[in-house]
């Protein structure tokens, strides 16, 4: 009898061991064959103006949930300003699993989608078969450099201009003689950041030091802020990072040292409001945009597309009221000047970047 | 002189909390148990201590209800091994993927978005001489502990339980109330270094934010041959690792920075060749126990 109960208990425990962390840990666990299925919106808010995507479908393929904060998100809110903006009839699929990649695209493309975004990366080699398939249907790959040269697309957002704001910000700033940059890790668009980073200020001021610590891509809260704390123990006067959800860390050191924080990607400033004097958004939403009025134009072509400060999916966010404080009016005029002349063409980040010596 | 005072404490914030997870680990292993289980106990001790300080306002309060509260859960992970007598390695690694998952979907169904607002957590507040209590207790625990296992009668009944369960047995003494007391003890030192790293160290809360630390006291432990002052030494050892490249890497382009982060794995490699002889660990450990009839 005893042991009867005890192989009951043991598989219960089996089942909750097996069970909660796949709730926890995999996004789409939950209900597995909704989130995968295809959700399409079907009361369309009024469309207020330029309506040159009246007749035209785009759907969107998510790897992650439409709620966060960083990346998926801001992807679905493009696809809903394509709809109320420009007309769009849409469709998105969230949490999409790689088994699921092939299967989801073709469903959209037999359903007549004209245009399909593919937000990662991820997404590229299945969308190169699927897109063989179906050559009147348009595909745009988030964060693709190559495409097929028929009918992909790739949709960047610059990490040269995200680099470039914050350098030139920091350098302006007064009493900073030495930048303090962590590193997320060592791979080609954090590098980019760091390079547009070291542009931005050279631009201001080429006497500026940067320091540079590479964390591992691992890396948490409490490792970036040991790196944070090295940068500013070796003289660092002002701090900024690409080690994403490490930030709070490095934030956090600045502000035990009385320093200041510009930080990339996300806002950061509700971490502290008093450390952080701004952060550059990287609009995937805009890119979407951008990327949905070339198609409905017929301007859009199988290149990589780069967003940037000039199509206005790289920006700073209005200067908070701390901010406003401790920044000199001048800095702020001179960050305004700035943005215009790259907007004018006055000033071609890519040429600031190529000038830079080598390290 | 203010570089190596600054120096010394990046060294001491990162090897505190580890200590104190080493140290638990350190007398559950002595009883014989082979506790896995460090990295999913101190996340769910950081979480609990983090929800607990956000609502209370109080670090010491968050301190303590995280401490019991692992101390418990350490008690439930002895009962599965000891009743059920299942796979140590086994019950460890799905204890530690269940943390990770609950303290996620809590998190990110509950308390997300409240935190968000607010998110540093309160701190200890009281530090004579820079640094705060829980810091000075944990290089305390290491004589303390040490004492405790060796001159004690509970202390030498969890190490006679790990060398020769049997022997224990046959005056009269219940190896299965030693262990639970031991899982106890070692749950309150995991649930104290979890809730320090998360008020004294991090300050806020994230999914998975042990990121293997308890891993990482795990492998102090038999670095350190299961005594107080060797784990303590391996634990200021990986610290000081971490603390030395990213100075390196700071300090400029005196090395490519490849080199610097190499500094703690060959601080690592080297130690582990020069002292790796004679483990010295507890004779029946990880073995499961059956009463004789």
């Amino acid at each position: 009898m005893k042991t009867k109960i005890n192989i009951t208990i043991i598989a219960l425990l089996a089942l909750i061991l097996t069970i909660v962390p796949l709730a926890g840990c995999n996004n789409n666990a939950s209900e597995p064959d909704e989130t995968t299925t295809v959700v399409t919106e079907t009361d369309a808010p009024e469309p207020t103006s330029d309506l040159i995507g009246e007749g035209l479908k785009a759907a969107m393929l998510l790897p992650g949930p439409i709620s966060d904060i960083g990346y998926n998100g801001p992807a679905y809110e493009g696809l809903l300003r394509i709809e109320s903006e420009l007309a769009y009839e849409i469709s998105y699929a969230e949490s999409v699993d790689p088994a699921d990649y092939e299967n989801v695209l073709r469903t959209y493309a037999q359903e007549g989608y004209n245009l399909i975004f593919a937000h990662g990366n991820q997404f590229l080699e299945t969308v190169t078969i699927v897109a063989e398939e179906f050559p009147d249907t348009w595909f745009a790959v988030t964060s693709a450099f190559t495409t097929n040269e028929k009918n992909i697309s790739g949709m960047n957002l610059s990490s040269h201009d995200v680099g470039f704001l914050s350098g030139a910000l920091m350098a302006q700033m007064p009493d900073v003689d030495k930048i303090g940059m962590v590193s997320g890790a060592e791979i080609p668009p954090l590098v980019m950041i760091y390079d547009g980073l070291r542009a931005g200020a050279a631009y201001i001021n080429p006497e500026v030091e940067i320091a540079n610590v590479y964390t591992d891509a691992r890396a948490d809260m409490a490792a970036c802020k040991e790196a944070a704390v090295a940068l500013l123990d070796s003289g660092s006067d002002i701090l900024s990072t690409t080690a994403g959800t490490g930030a709070p860390g490095v934030i956090s050191a600045a502000a035990d040292a009385g320093k200041y924080f510009v930080g990339n990607s996300s806002d950061w400033s509700s971490v502290d409001p008093e450390t952080v004097l701004n952060s550059v958004i990287t609009d995937w939403g805009s890119a979407v945009v951008n990327t949905a009025t070339l198609y409905a134009k017929g301007e859009l072509q199988p290149i990589p597309y780069m967003n940037g400060i000039v199509e206005g999916a790289v920006y700073f966010l209005e200067y908070g009221e701390h901010a406003l404080e401790v920044i000199p009016e001048e800095v702020l005029s001179r960050m305004d000047t700035i943005i215009e002349d790259i907007k004018a063409g006055k000033i071609i980040i890519a040429d600031e970047v190529a000038a830079l010596p080598e390290e | 002189m203010d570089l190596v005072l600054s120096f010394l404490t990046s060294v001491i914030r990162q090897t505190v909390p580890i200590l104190y997870v080493a140290l638990g680990v350190l007398v559950i292993q002595t009883s014989g148990i082979l506790e896995m289980a460090s990295e999913g106990k101190m996340l769910l001790s950081c979480f609990i201590t983090a929800i607990v300080a956000f609502y209370t306002g109080s670090a010491w309060i968050g301190l303590i209800v995280g401490t019991l509260a692992t101390g418990i859960i350490g008690v439930i992970y002895i009962w599965l091994i000891q009743e059920f007598h299942l796979n140590q390695i086994i019950v460890g690694l799905s204890f530690n993927t269940l943390a990770l998952g609950i303290t996620s979907l809590l998190f990110r169904q509950k308390y997300a978005a409240v935190m968000e607002m607010n998110p540093i957590l309160p701190t200890f507040e009281f530090r004579p001489a820079g640094f705060s209590i829980p810091v000075y207790v944990a290089f305390l625990m290491v004589p303390l502990l040490s004492l405790f296992l060796k001159r004690t009668t509970p202390g030498l009944k969890i190490r006679s339980v790990g060398e020769n369960p049997r022997a224990v047995e046959s005056i009269g003494l219940s190896v299965k109330r030693v262990r639970y007391m031991s899982g106890f003890l070692g749950s309150l030192l995991i649930g104290i270094g979890g809730a320090f790293f998360v008020l004294g160290v991090s300050g806020i809360f994230a999914e998975n934010m042990t990121s293997g630390r308890g891993y990482i006291a795990m492998t102090a432990v038999s670095f350190g041959k299961f005594t107080p002052i060797g784990t303590l030494a391996s634990v200021v050892l990986f610290g000081t690792g971490d603390a030395l490249q990213y100075r390196l890497q700071a300090a400029g382009n005196i090395i490519p920075h490849q080199f610097a982060q190499m500094v703690p794995y060959l601080m690592t490699v080297i130690a582990l060749v020069v002292f790796a002889k004679n483990p010295n660990s507890p004779s029946s450990l990880g073995k499961p126990y059956y009463k004789s009839r």
